[in-house]
């Protein structure tokens, strides 16, 4: 018997099955594992105040950002910016969507007297949703 | 694949070279691929500089250094990189195209608000214009004339000089007076002229000649004769100066045109080159500015930055002519041309290739990213500028123009019954009705609210004086006391009475005027821009102008002090103040020394003289609009202390 005449069942086929379980598991894998992480719109440079009193909130895509570094400079949604634009950002959330959650991102050593200003401009806008974005520990 | 047979012979059969064909088809399947693979690799860079796997060299917490793998993602390649730059120019080009469309637009709309405004202007005629700059020259004559003659030996001296100048002034002032009724129109009235050159050498003669007479006396009897003239002399002289100037400029600028229409063809412009001058600020249409590529839209944009400060100025010019009915051209100068920050320029940055590797890509869509902060804050710059694009666009340049005229008016008349000058202690003046007529000829949405929600209440101090009190009296030790810290007012808010505006935004000192203080306006008058940074008064160490920025000031106390308090200077301050609905609201601006105070740019409290800070001298009843209203202060300070106070009450409030 040669072995060029091998008989039919001998033949060697390829199982699609395992194949195809194979690239499902892979899907499921890389569904189950895809985190999707938000831009937090965070200043980078800045070295937040530690809190052992904080507490953690869920993540708001909406949340206005406004930041404050150690040189005063103000930044809104991560970007620089100036007090006109300051200004004209609450007036716009304050007609808009005055509920809107505004988060505080200052420095340890940021001057106090901005941190005020900001404040008092929020305040003035009846903007009431405010939060101070602090460091713990255990929500890091 | 190669299957043996189920044969024991087999096994021990020396295999045929048939056998072997499939090992051989696999080795030169895998030569020709790895060939492939190399020559491709050879030939494409991109492929050859992908990373899988990196391996880097750590030292783990025992301090032992090992070897771990670092899992990168591959880097994009020259063409993905292309295409990525390319996407982002794109979106960027979609925001910088609606950023210079606002911007062009509020540029038409202010060319055309100012156009409007220069329409409406009543021609000053030049030889007014000279008129007034003759009476301000006398002026400073006469202040020096009265010195003089206080004074025992520069009188002798300087009487028959300070007669004829007397005379010499009367005289001109006659010609011009006759000049304004009817213009010379065949000769030039050059003698004028030939006396103010006359009237300028007779001066400066007379002060030689005082001088030396004052020292000879010196030397005679040793006394020193301190006297406030040299000063006083100086500025008769330079008053003198200025209206021969003047009066100069005038007179070869008629003789100029004169020539002109006679003969000098070579002096008339050449239509073609004031088209093309004409092309060079006109603005871009939608159409052009769509096929651009953001770094065309870029450089346009910093283009039209200047067309909005020029025109942003020619309005705030052409309102202040109105309004103070001066001369067009008076207004310019004064006026403090704004300038928009544009930072950097990037256009070089943009019009470069298009980048091919990550880091060059960071680099463009930082570039990108500054170039379209730019272009927002020019359009919002341009924004603030026009108010109320919407409600002004739909307006036709007929209720434009009747509009302007109407707050201009409004504005001039706010400007008289503002002033506490001549007017006793705790006067009290009604402005609501102009205000009223002046916040409906702005055609904005305010307006329309207004007209529905606002009940005027006049039961109190109406500046008529028709039955209603004119002059109030106020308990400045119980309203000290009382007064509470805010900016918000509501009807409906428990507490009512007074209260004082603690929180501002200063800035200053900038150098005061010595004489009509109020006609020299600095940057804040013309625009208030909280990041703006400008050139104050030389500091009295380094001597060297001070760079001045917008501070934040927050007072627990009625007062509130400038920062950077020095003598003989002007500050501003910036607030606003939120009033749930449109009311009446009484105002009493106490300051030291000098203070101005505009609501909503309408003037509503002008005090001069350099008196000292009382509670009570004087009141406006004012009107506020629904919303945010913007008080803007300037305050002067004298030879001492500066303070001031800003305190509201609402009307009905001041009723019970």
């Amino acid at each position: 018997m040669s072995s060029r005449h091998r008989p039919a069942e001998e033949e060697v086929t390829l199982s699609m099955s395992p194949l195809i379980d194979c690239v499902f598991l892979l899907l499921i894998f890389f569904l189950v594992t895809t985190m999707l992480k938000q831009d937090s719109k965070e200043v980078e440079h800045l070295n937040l105040p530690v809190s052992y009193s904080s507490l953690e909130v869920p993540p708001d895509e909406d949340v206005l950002a406004i930041a404050i570094d150690t040189d005063a400079i103000l930044y809104i949604e991560g970007e620089e910016a100036g007090l006109n634009e300051l200004m004209d950002t609450l007036r716009e959330v304050e007609e808009n969507t005055p509920d809107r959650r505004i988060r505080l991102d200052t420095d340890e050593n940021t001057p106090f007297y901005r941190l005020v200003e900001v404040l008092d401009a929020l305040n003035f806008r009846n903007l009431n949703n405010v939060g101070v974005r602090t460091y713990h520990e255990e929500y890091d | 694949m190669w299957v043996s047979a189920p044969t024991t012979k087999s096994m021990t059969d020396t295999p045929s070279p048939e056998s072997n064909k499939p090992l051989w088809l696999a080795l030169g399947l895998a030569t020709v691929l790895t060939a492939a693979f190399s020559l491709v690799l050879a030939l494409n860079e991109d492929l050859r500089r992908t990373t899988f796997v990196l391996v880097e060299t750590i030292t783990n917490e025992q301090g032992v250094e090992e070897e771990r793998i670092r899992v990168e993602r591959p880097e994009p390649n020259r063409e993905q990189v292309r295409e990525i730059a390319r996407n982002e120019e794109r979106k960027q080009e979609q925001n910088l195209e609606e950023n210079a469309r606002e911007i062009r637009d509020a540029v038409e709309q202010l060319r055309d608000q100012a156009d409007q405004l220069e329409a409406s202007l009543t021609p000053v005629s030049t030889w007014e214009h000279l008129l007034d700059r003759l009476g301000e020259a006398r002026e400073k004559f006469e202040r020096f004339k009265a010195e003089l003659n206080r004074e025992e030996v520069g009188r002798l001296e300087a009487t028959p000089t300070l007669k004829i100048l007397s005379s010499r002034f009367e005289m001109q002032k006659r010609f011009l007076e006759n000049y304004v009724q009817t213009p010379p129109e065949a000769t030039t009235p050059w003698h004028l002229l030939g006396d103010a050159y006359e009237m300028e050498e007779r001066l400066h003669d007379l002060n030689r000649r005082l001088n030396t007479v004052r020292t000879s006396h010196r030397q005679r009897t040793g006394d020193w004769i301190l006297s406030a003239e040299n000063k006083l002399a100086d500025d008769a002289r330079d008053g003198m100066k200025e209206y021969r100037q003047a009066l100069e400029e005038q007179l070869y600028g008629t003789v100029f045109l004169e020539d002109q229409t006679l003969a000098d063809s070579d002096l008339i412009p050449d239509p073609e080159d004031m088209e093309e001058w004409d092309n060079e600020s006109n603005l871009l249409t939608d159409e052009e500015l769509a096929e651009m590529t953001a770094a065309e839209l870029y450089q346009t944009i910093r283009e039209m930055a200047e067309y909005l400060d020029e025109a942003f100025a020619d309005q705030r010019a052409a309102e202040l002519a109105a309004v103070e009915q001066i001369p067009l051209e008076e207004a310019r100068e004064r006026i403090h041309a704004p300038e928009t920050r544009t930072g950097p320029d990037l256009t070089e940055a943009l019009t470069e290739p298009p980048p091919e590797t990550l880091e060059a890509f960071r680099e463009f869509a930082q570039t990108l990213n500054q170039a379209g902060r730019t272009a927002e804050h020019v359009a919002r710059t341009a924004r603030n500028r026009t108010g109320e694009p919407q409600a002004q666009q739909s307006a036709n340049a007929q209720q434009l123009q009747q509009a302007l005229q109407q707050r201009t008016q409004a504005a001039a008349q706010m400007t008289r019954m503002a002033s506490n000058q001549g007017r006793p202690q705790g006067n009290l003046q009604d402005l609501t009705a102009t205000m009223q007529a002046a916040y409906g000829a702005n055609m904005g949405s305010e307006g329309v609210t207004l007209s529905q929600s606002y009940r005027s209440d006049l039961n109190v101090g109406d500046g008529s004086g028709s039955g209603n009190r004119s002059v109030t009296r106020l308990n400045a030790r119980r309203v000290v006391k009382q007064a509470l810290p805010g900016r918000r007012l509501d009807p409906r808010a428990e507490r009512k009475g007074w209260i004082f505006l603690d929180t501002w935004y200063m800035i200053g000192p900038w150098d005061r005027p010595n004489q009509n203080s109020f006609d020299t306006p600095f940057p804040p008058e013309i625009e208030v821009d909280l990041d703006a940074t400008y050139a104050g008064k030389n500091h009295p160490r380094t001597d060297s102008p001070m760079e001045l920025e917008w501070r934040f000031v927050q007072t627990e106390n009625i007062r509130v002090n400038p920062p950077d308090e020095i003598g003989d200077s002007v500050y501003y301050g910036y607030t606003e103040v939120f009033a749930a609905e449109a009311m009446e609201v009484v105002i009493a601006v106490a300051s030291d020394d000098i203070a101005k105070l505009w609501v909503n740019d309408l003037v509503v409290w002008e005090d001069e003289g350099l008196s000292s800070w009382r509670l009570d001298e004087g009141f406006r009843k004012i009107l506020l609009k629904p919303g945010y209203n913007q008080v803007l202060l300037r305050v002067e300070n004298g030879p001492a202390v500066c303070y001031f106070s800003v305190l509201m009450c609402p009307v009905n409030a001041l009723n019970r």
